[in-house]
């Protein structure tokens, strides 16, 4: 009845709807993995502590009245399950001060400002009440019964990349993807770079002007964020703690901290708009299997770079950085001096309990973080579920989460329902100790069992699709697609199934199926035995009818018996 | 290309394991009635289910209207009046909701006709389905079938649940259908004296096979019941193709033969019987003697 | 196809106030709640609301099957001047009219409330869109989910459940990106076209 394309549809269309279902519930038994081994570090394990006093003034003999810092970075992996969904990172990044929202103010019912990024206009929009500055540099007063008071001005003004005005005019430019970020906490200064035009700029709106700086150079990778760059910020916090009194954060009037999407940090200047050298880099933290020395924004689940400046702002000593691994088992702490030199660095460490060898009483070893949670107690446990999780989910997805290990962003792998970019096939992906042919082969104990596990359900459709009856090719397909895709294709395979009646075959004994006309083990045509039809036939030729005699017959009665 | 309106070719069906149908071609011509005839469970009603596509055969093919009934067309439907066996309708509906819905899925509606069936059987609009008798709802079931103007209409075990009155009625409607010309009736009864009344063709099912296929004058013609008498005992050794089924008793033997002609009129002969007289049988009499088993015992026919 | 539409839509009509009645509250909590400045509370109510609806949609399509197969109502129209595939078209569709007729009018008062609290729209604008759409595909994909059970597993109505929980769930994973608004299109696709195979095969 069905033709067998629409067979083979029924057959894509209810992979599709197996597939989706089983890898939501797979996630989520992987989310509840990652939820639960959130929560097995303690607490002294999550903290990152380094004396960063020489960047200020350290204790010496000769000074021994030096200034202390200590830098503290503190990791909350029980957020990170939370934080990776996306419907919160939805709602959170569109929110008018989110990282990425082209909304950085918005002031309600006349209260200002409103400072925004128009896609139309391609210009960024500022509707401000703002001190009228005069010629001279000083604001416009007014005197009042008590003194003076500043006069303000309302209205908006529109920047472009060529200046600013009171109206979008296309004179002004168009800024193509800007990333922009507020000045010292000032709403009336913003720098920003023009992805599309790579280049900075910085916005003053008091002094209504547009400085631009030189177009990046072709060697140096693109910005992720300046100021105080972070990411996941409720994931990961970076503090000081010192006595001195005038740290401050974020940018400076005169100059800035740049994050690139290779991980290295600059500085910039803010009156030149170039580059004046390097401030530090994003570390990498210790995860399983290690990885390149340096991190990239989107290798990291979480990430703070804090700039110090010291002498109310003016003298610029150094930076932290601290980072979360993709998976939230590490943290790394690092901090640079001015001239981006490393200076210290601490990774996490948990103390774990081991038994000793030759029967000695256990005793307490402190190993990275990430080593403690997959491999020691309890962790161990969730480590083996991850494991089987993993050993389940279709083969070629999990061979596509090797090769695209690197290039799914951090957060994103959170997030993932296809490939894992957080599966131990993607870590093996992303270590680097070894090339590419021997990180293959160290990655295979991972990709095995999937592997495996598709074979023994390709196998098991194998065996019934035979007992089916299935044409050559059909069964082919099903056993290589069941190989490629696993438990889901098995699921498929057993729905979309032709639930055909058979029947014992009266010539060779074996199952045969209604259906077809001829036994497909012995060839032979259909006898039904329960069926023993007579063997005459009374069949007579039919006619076309002419329009029938519409008057009833008369009631038949029995008749006299004539004679033959 | 076969213009028959029902054309059925090799339908096997099988539920499960069990086979009901085996093999079964028919065709029923433009403009005839055609009565679809078998014991309880011979596959009648299967057959109509396939033909109207609510059913797919296990092997073989079946045509109405020139489509194949597994893609039958809306327009095709439309052209279709069913009436199922139980009088199968919406139970939860009212009546006049029914109308409505089988009005507004119609290609045509003939609603002079249609009213005046309704006043024929004075059947009540505003109650539910249910809530009629099953004759009732026969009747009901039968008026939305002819409502239609069908080219081609079916019918299984119609006049199920009706009083004679309504079985007469029935068949004087249906004898209406088939004066407009180029309609075509199938339909299967149990009550074979209707069949016997309007039917011009009939098939007879039986083990899965279709075992009669013929005009209602052809098949008495060709099926013969031959009361024989032989001067000493039934000769053991009489022997004759399409013998439908045979009794003997002493020095009588009581013959029901498919497709009587003169050679087996001369092989029996041959036997030099005292005497040979022809049992004249009716529709119901023929069924019987068709689908009876051979086992089971012979029923006194009665002299006139 | 309007007589089967209008044929579904009288027998679903329970399910059609039903979800009218809830989308009806949760407009007017929005409003209640804007006008007191509140308007934080009505997230939420909003939330129970929505996943009301959901298991509402649900189990429109789980019933809408039902009945047909407990009434044999497809065995009688399919005798009619109608073919199977536009049986459940017009099932589908009317399904599809009372999901989005319920859902618009939140849409309306969403937009309603934030045009009223001078809120930046224009911003938003592809928020709402993403939002609502996903909202639309999840309801549609839930109900897609019922019918496809409705016919055979009735009384696994905890399961059904469960199914339609894993695809809103979709949307907790992804948030209202596009990639899930695809991912829900396809499934609901998908579903369809097993649907239409299963509803095109089997004895009525």
């Amino acid at each position: 009845m069905k033709t067998r394309r629409s067979s083979a549809l029924n057959a894509v269309a209810t992979g599709f709807v197996v597939l989706f279902l089983t890898l939501i519930v797979f996630f989520w038994a992987r989310w509840g993995c990652e939820s639960a081994r959130s929560k097995l570090l303690p607490e002294q394990a999550r903290k990152l502590d380094i004396d960063a006093s020489s960047l200020i003034m350290p204790r010496t003999k000769e000074e021994p009245n030096g200034i202390p810092c200590l830098v503290h970075a503190v990791m909350m992996p029980e957020e990170v399950p939370t934080e990776g969904l996306g419907v919160l990172r939805y709602l959170n990044a569109h929110l008018p001060d989110a990282p990425n929202s082209p909304l950085y103010a918005w002031g309600v019912s006349g209260d200002y400002p409103r400072l925004y990024y128009s896609r139309s206009l391609g210009m960024i929009v500022y509707y401000f009440r703002l001190p009228v500055l005069q010629a001279d540099g000083t604001y416009l007063t007014r005197p009042i019964p008590d003194g003076t008071e500043v006069v303000e001005e309302e209205g908006v003004a529109y920047a472009g990349p060529k200046g600013m005005g009171d109206k979008p005019d296309s004179k002004l430019g168009r800024f193509t993807d800007p990333l922009v970020r507020t000045a010292a906490r000032d709403i009336a200064h913003q720098i920003v770079y023009d992805r599309g035009l790579r280049r900075f700029f910085v916005i003053d709106w008091h002094k209504k002007i547009v400085r631009q700086g030189p177009p990046l150079p072709g060697d140096v990778a693109p910005p992720v964020d300046f100021g105080w760059a972070r990411k996941q910020s409720k994931c990961l916090n970076l503090y000081t703690e010192t006595p001195e009194p005038l740290l401050t954060y974020g940018v400076n009037p005169g100059r800035t901290l740049v994050l690139d999407t290779a991980g290295s940090i600059r500085m910039l200047d803010l009156d030149t708009l170039e580059y004046t050298g390097f401030a530090g880099g994003l570390p990498a933290p210790a995860t399983l299997f290690p990885s390149d020395r340096r991190a990239k924004p989107d290798d990291l689940f979480a990430f703070q770079v804090l700039p110090v400046f010291v002498n109310m702002g003016k003298q610029y000593v150094g930076c932290a950085v601290a980072v979360l691994s993709r998976d939230a088992t590490a943290a790394k702490l690092e901090v640079f001096d001015a001239n981006g030199a490393s200076v210290a660095m601490a990774d996490t460490f948990a103390d774990v309990s081991r038994a000793g060898e030759n029967g000695s009483p256990a005793r307490s070893h402190s190993v990275p973080t990430a080593t403690a949670l997959y491999l020691d107690l309890p962790g161990e446990v969730l480590t083996g579920v991850k494991f089987v999780l993993e050993s389940f989910h279709p083969p070629a997805l999990l061979l596509a989460s090797y090769f695209t290990a690197s290039s799914i962003e951090a957060t994103a792998g959170h997030r993932s329902l296809f490939v894992l970019p957080n599966s131990f096939v993607a870590m093996k992906g992303r270590d680097v100790r070894y090339g590419p042919i021997r990180r293959f082969w160290t990655a295979l104990p991972f990709l095995l069992p999937s592997v495996l596990f598709g074979v023994l359900f390709g196998a098991a459709v194998a065996r019934d699709a035979r007992r089916a009856g299935l044409q050559g090719y059909a069964r082919r397909l099903w056993v290589a697609v069941t190989v490629l895709v696993g438990l889901p294709a098995y699921i498929t395979y057993r729905v979309t199934r032709p639930k055909t009646a058979r029947v014992t075959c009266q010539n060779c004994g074996r199952w045969r199926w209604v259906n077809r006309e001829t036994c497909h083990h012995c060839g032979s045509p259909w006898l039904v035995p329960e069926l023993v039809p007579p063997a005459w036939r009374v069949i007579g030729q039919p006619e076309e009818q002419p329009c029938n005699d519409p008057s009833p017959r008369p009631e038949q009665t029995i008749s006299r018996e004539s004679e033959v | 290309m076969n213009h028959n309106p029902i054309v059925v070719e090799d339908l096997v069906k099988y539920y499960d394991g069990r086979c009901v149908l085996d093999g079964v071609s028919l065709d029923v011509p433009r403009g005839c009635i055609y009565g679809l005839l078998g014991r309880n469970g011979s596959g009648k009603t299967t057959m109509i289910r396939i033909l109207l596509g609510l059913e797919p055969p296990t092997r073989g093919r079946t045509l109405v209207l020139g489509e194949d009934s597994s893609r039958l067309s809306a327009k095709a439907h439309g052209r279709v009046g069913y009436v199922a066996e139980g009088h199968n309708l919406i139970q939860g509906y009212r009546v006049s909701r029914l109308i409505a819905l089988c009005k507004g899925l119609s290609l045509h509606w003939n609603d002079e006709f249609f009213g005046r069936l309704m006043e024929t059987f004075r059947l009540p609009v505003d109650r539910r389905v249910r809530e009629l008798s099953a004759g009732m709802r026969a009747q009901l079931n039968l008026a939305l079938a002819m409502a239609i103007d069908p080219e081609l209409l079916i019918l299984d075990d119609p006049t199920l649940g009706l009083d004679t009155v309504a079985r007469r009625q029935f068949l004087e409607l249906a004898i209406d259908v088939i004066q407009r010309q180029g309609r075509t009736i199938l339909f299967s009864s149990h009550i074979l004296g209707d069949v016997e009344r309007i039917a011009d063709r009939v098939g007879i099912l039986l083990a899965g096979k279709i075992v009669v296929d013929c005009t209602l004058e052809e098949l008495k013609d060709r099926v013969k019941k031959l009361r024989v008498i032989f001067p000493q005992r039934v000769p053991d050794d009489l022997f004759m193709t399409e013998i439908i089924n045979r009794q003997s008793q002493g020095r009588e033997m009581v013959l029901t033969v498919a497709n009587w002609n003169p050679q087996k009129q001369a092989i029996l002969e041959t036997f030099k019987p005292a005497s040979c007289s022809e049992v004249p049988m009716s529709l119901e009499d023929i069924f019987i003697e068709c689908t009876r088993p051979a086992s089971a015992p012979v029923l006194q026919e009665s002299e006139v | 196809m309007l007589t089967l539409i209008g044929r579904e839509l009288r027998d679903n009509f329970a399910h059609l106030i039903l979800a009218g009645f809830f989308s009806l509250c949760t407009v007017a909590i929005a409003i209640v709640t804007a006008y007191w400045g509140i308007s934080w509370v009505s997230l939420p109510i909003s939330g129970i609301m929505g996943i009301i609806l959901v298991v509402l949609y649900t189990t429109l399509g789980a019933a809408q099957m039902y009945t047909d197969r407990a009434n044999r109502i497809s065995s009688v129209l399919a005798t009619l001047a109608a073919t199977r595939s536009r049986i459940l078209a017009a099932r589908v569709l009317a399904g599809a009219a009372i999901i989005v007729a319920t859902l618009v009018p939140l849409l309306i008062t969403a937009v309603a409330i934030m045009s009223l609290e001078d809120a930046p729209l224009a911003f938003y604008r592809g928020v709402i869109a993403e939002v609502f759409a996903a909202l639309v595909l999840t309801s549609f994909a839930c109900y897609c989910v019922g019918l496809l059970l409705g016919w055979t597993a009735i009384k696994a109505a905890l399961g059904v459940l469960l199914l339609a929980a894993l695809v809103v769930l979709l949307v907790v994973i992804k948030g209202f990106v596009l990639p899930a608004i695809v991912l829900l299109l396809l499934f609901s696709v998908a579903c369809l076209a097993h649907l239409w195979y299963r509803f095109t095969s089997i004895p009525l």
